[in-house]
């Protein structure tokens, strides 16, 4: 059973782990590169991201783009 | 890896440790309150305390969202997850919060059908393929994880997915922190900014903590070296004599926060008038419901909830670790009695919690130095 625990907390997402755009779908999702090869798809329908571009994450939502 | 390792520079934070002695005033004690979880874990994982001087010292704020989550809610939570036909959602760090009649997990041992899913959006997802079954997702979290929240809501009645609904806790971080700054018992210079909240929200609504009770607040990221950058931002607004809002995480807070973030939750969401937390008690228009257009979303109007109050176990004393009055290895049942494996308080549940980040990082470090002192 994987929960809060180590570095990362899913509610808080307590670390701003940089996660690296890949690729878009629409205007809304997003591949990123969620570390060693991981790749997830999460909501970019909050920021304004390109490929390549650092969003912060949080629970599949990007609340951030780092700059 | 780039954002990180630039910001665990040993060789820096000797540099600022020794410019953040130099600011203090001799004689002089300093005591800052980081608001966020976040800054707690880390502070504790990489030994930051080891790196100030002993004139300033850092206490933990009631920043874990899981912390905070009153037993009660709990309860009402499990009392939905056993209705017929219900598959509650939740978050991993949630499942093992105790309530009056146990935890999710003791819940789902019982029978009942809890999962753990890593965001909003997997709930809905399994929503969709259970479409015979209602689907309620426990939404906990600050203003960093209420957008997500709410973008999911708007992303269900677009769809229209009927059989999904949101169990709403999410908590805002002002009354909280106005409620600390009102309470008789503890005395603060300034404050560490939660920078991931202040990602959604901004800077500026933490005026009134600069302007109306005069003490300065630095927003701070997450790394070692943006945490001693912060302290220093801290001593250096106290030696100028200033009072303002600074913005040490600028390469993620804009300074006006995320308005599209703010948009969904507003359109989704409202202020409760007044909301349980654990250990600080009932603060006014500290929490979100569903707004009357998302009735249909909403797990407190779908499913009828018990809403009873649950007090604190008599030995926890997570209200005053949250407050920062004690600090965790105060608590008379601290590594004993309550500890991670088996918490009695929240503060020992969740990574972010005081007690857990001090039970798993800080520890050893006290225990040495009671020995070295012995």
């Amino acid at each position: 059973m994987t929960h809060c625990e180590g570095d990362h907390c899913v509610t808080c997402s307590d670390e701003a782990v940089p996660v690296k755009v890949l690729r878009l779908h629409g205007a809304d999702l997003a591949d990123v590169d969620a570390g060693g090869g991981r790749v997830e798809q999460v909501s970019v329908a909050l920021v304004d991201a390109a490929v390549g571009d650092t969003v912060l994450v949080h629970a599949k939502e990007a609340i951030g783009v780092v700059t | 890896m780039r954002f990180v390792d630039e910001y665990r520079d040993a060789e820096k934070a000797h540099h600022l440790a020794a410019s953040i002695a130099a600011l203090c005033e001799p004689g002089r004690q300093y005591k800052f309150m980081e608001v966020c979880g976040g800054h707690t874990h880390t502070i504790y994982k990489h030994g930051i305390e080891d790196y100030l001087p002993e004139a300033v010292s850092l206490v933990h704020g009631p920043g874990c969202p899981v912390c905070v989550m009153p037993m009660g809610r709990v309860d009402d939570a499990i009392h939905i997850a056993s209705q017929p036909n219900v598959i509650m959602t939740s978050f991993g760090d949630m499942m093992r919060v105790p309530g009056g009649n146990g935890s999710f997990f003791d819940a789902k041992a019982a029978g009942a059908d809890i999962r753990m899913v890593y965001s909003p959006l997997d709930a809905l997802k399994i929503a969709e393929r259970n479409p015979e079954r209602r689907v309620v997702f426990m939404g906990i979290g600050f203003e960093t994880t209420a957008p997500s929240t709410a973008m999911t809501v708007l992303r269900a009645k677009a769809a229209g997915i009927t059989n999904f609904s949101v169990f709403c806790n999410h908590v805002t971080i002002l009354p909280a922190i106005k409620a600390i700054l009102d309470s008789p018992d503890l005395r603060l210079d300034g404050f560490l900014g939660p920078g991931h909240v202040s990602t959604v929200i901004g800077c500026r609504p933490y005026e009134f903590i600069t302007r109306d009770y005069r003490k300065p607040l630095v927003v701070a990221g997450f790394e070692p070296l943006d945490i001693l950058q912060s302290v220093h931002m801290l001593l250096a607004q106290l030696a100028e004599g200033r009072s303002e809002v600074e913005n040490q995480y600028g390469r993620v807070v804009p300074w006006d926060g995320n308005t599209r973030a703010l948009q969904v939750i507003n359109e989704t969401m409202e202020p409760r008038p007044y909301f349980e937390w654990r250990g600080l008690g009932f603060i006014s228009h500290s929490a979100l419901r569903m707004k009357d257009a998302y009735a249909d979303f909403d797990a407190e109007r779908i499913f009828d909830i018990p809403g009873g109050r649950v007090a604190d176990p008599k030995a926890c004393q997570c209200g005053e670790v949250l407050k920062g009055v004690l600090k965790p290895w105060e608590c008379k049942v601290f590594g004993t009695a309550c500890t991670p494996e088996t918490p009695i308080g929240t503060c020992m549940v969740s990574s972010e919690g005081a007690c857990a980040a001090y039970y798993n990082f800080g520890r050893f470090t006290r225990e040495r130095v009671k020995e070295a002192t012995r």
